[in-house]
């Protein structure tokens, strides 16, 4: 199995299958495009992702390494956010910020379905909650002057529980 | 309440009892006053419960440090009740969930005790990019007048696909008029029960219908005639209940010559069902629901052997009362 080294934030360098590695569409594009070599000794530099997480991406993506290509978002479907797989919520029983930073390394490496399953367990942690509840949870100032608060609680009150 | 996971009003879902497990043992023996001990043992050890599962120390609102399509991607799979909400919280999530493309989808029909003209009002301008929305169930005594409603309809950006309506009350001659003016792509249609509507001519301007719920309301026979010649697009049609409406049977006859594709037909306790009417039906092919209970049909003449021969489709046949 050919393998590439990809090299984090902090110097840290993790040797990956490239198999693996190409999950993330951001490290395929420069294997292809650029002509990056995979024999190549040189690592991969991902300046945006420190190794905590990409120790936790490269997990993710070795665990998920056989799973058909995630399919195109279609408009028109249901966003289920129950679907998520057992061993997936339990790779995400993380802190909040490691969880806020497993998106943004799935955003910037453009790992979908790692991008998905990540915003579902936040969408999942903003359901069903009243706004301070959702304060709480996500330690979210209010910075509403008293009108406006006013205003928006007019605008929203048909939801609030009765 | 929250009936925002139900399909259904129900009075009460379920309770959920959180709780923990408390241990006295370190307060044993020690205090006189051992009720106000535990009292302040207890609140004491609520203190340090989180009941919202993060960790205590966290200071950071890491909404702020992600990019704004990626706050989109995670509101995108939020339901409006939640959007709402969310958007109660602070100004940055407050203009992230009023995004106009977040809003396609709109049931508040497990909102219905709470939607009143104000409700309408408040979404208008969320809302202009509407697909689908379901009101049934909404507006009894008079919470929703046709007045905003038609507001709400006129600003709409005239992409509206499914419209459910379903037992609303304020849906007269005017809402049902400015309904099928302004909804040119309209493929299902529900006004079932609506019993304030009379005025059915303009029916006929909905010529994209796949699906139309009639049940129970005032539809005339003249109307009904002018829009199945229109409409060849159908595939679900249910006129059950109709008491006012006439030649039922004749309804069906043009049924089955012009809307070949007609999956659904529902005409419980039509009258003047005759064997030929229900002969004619053998022509749907893709039929694949009927009800014909209380329609009084000769069931010896044949009619719904060649019904079973021909529409090989057919899962649910409904005969009620059929003798």
């Amino acid at each position: 199995m050919p393998s590439i080294k990809l090299s984090s934030s902090d110097g840290e360098v993790f040797s990956v299958e490239v198999e693996i590695a190409k999950q993330s569409n951001t490290i395929k594009t420069m294997l292809e495009d650029l002509g990056m070599d995979e024999e190549d000794d040189e690592a991969v530099p991902l300046p945006n992702v420190n190794a905590a997480i990409l120790k936790r991406v490269i997990q993710w993506c070795t665990y998920h390494k056989d799973d058909p290509p995630p399919p195109e978002d279609d408009e028109n479907k249901e966003k289920r956010t129950d679907d998520i797989s057992s061993w997936d919520a339990d790779f995400l029983k993380v802190d909040q910020g490691t969880l806020f930073e497993l998106i943004l390394a799935a955003n910037y490496l453009d790992i979908k379905g790692l991008l998905d399953v990540t915003c579902k367990t936040v969408a999942n942690m903003i359901k069903g909650k009243s706004p301070e509840e959702i304060r709480k949870t996500f330690n979210i100032k209010n910075d509403f002057t008293q009108a406006e608060e006013d205003q928006v609680r007019r605008e929203n009150e048909w939801c609030e529980e009765k | 309440m929250n009936h925002s996971e139900l399909h259904y009003y129900n009075e009460i879902d379920c309770v959920q009892m959180l709780g923990i497990p408390l241990s006295f043992e370190e307060d044993e023996g020690s205090s006189v006053d051992r009720e106000d001990d535990d009292v302040s043992a207890l609140s004491k050890k609520y203190e340090n419960i989180n009941l919202f599962g993060n960790s205590e120390t966290q200071k950071e609102n890491f909404f702020e440090s992600l990019p704004e399509e990626v706050i989109q991607l995670i509101l995108l799979y939020l339901d409006t009740a939640s959007l709402c909400n969310l958007a109660s919280t602070c100004r940055l999530l407050h203009q992230h969930c009023y995004d106009r493309l977040l809003y396609k989808e709109l049931d508040l029909q497990p909102y219905w005790p709470n939607i009143k003209d104000s409700s309408l009002e408040s979404l208008t301008s969320r809302c202009r990019k509407l697909e689908r929305i379901n009101l049934s169930w909404c507006g009894g005594h008079n919470f929703i007048s046709f007045n905003a409603f038609n507001k709400f309809l006129l600003n709409l950006e005239k992409n509206l696909i499914v419209l459910r309506l379903s037992g609303c009350e304020f849906l007269n001659d005017n809402c049902f008029d400015a309904i099928c003016s302004n909804c040119p792509k309209l493929e299902e249609l529900n006004i079932a029960s609506c019993i304030n509507t009379n005025e059915f001519s303009p029916l006929v301007r909905l010529n994209k219908l796949k699906k139309l719920n009639l049940y129970r309301t005032n539809i005339d026979y003249f109307s009904l005639y002018q829009f199945i010649m229109k409409c060849s697009s159908l595939e679900h049609l249910n006129i059950g209940s109709c008491s006012t409406l006439r030649n039922c049977g004749d309804i069906v006859v043009k049924l089955s010559n012009n809307c070949r594709n007609l999956k659904g037909l529902d005409i419980w306790r039509a009258k003047d069902i005759t064997s030929l009417s229900i002969n004619s039906l053998a022509e749907c092919k893709q039929l694949e629901e009927l009800d014909i209970g209380w329609c009084k049909v000769e069931s010896n003449c044949g009619c719904l052997r060649k019904l079973a021969e021909n529409c090989r489709k057919m899962k649910k046949l409904f005969l009620t009362a059929t003798r």
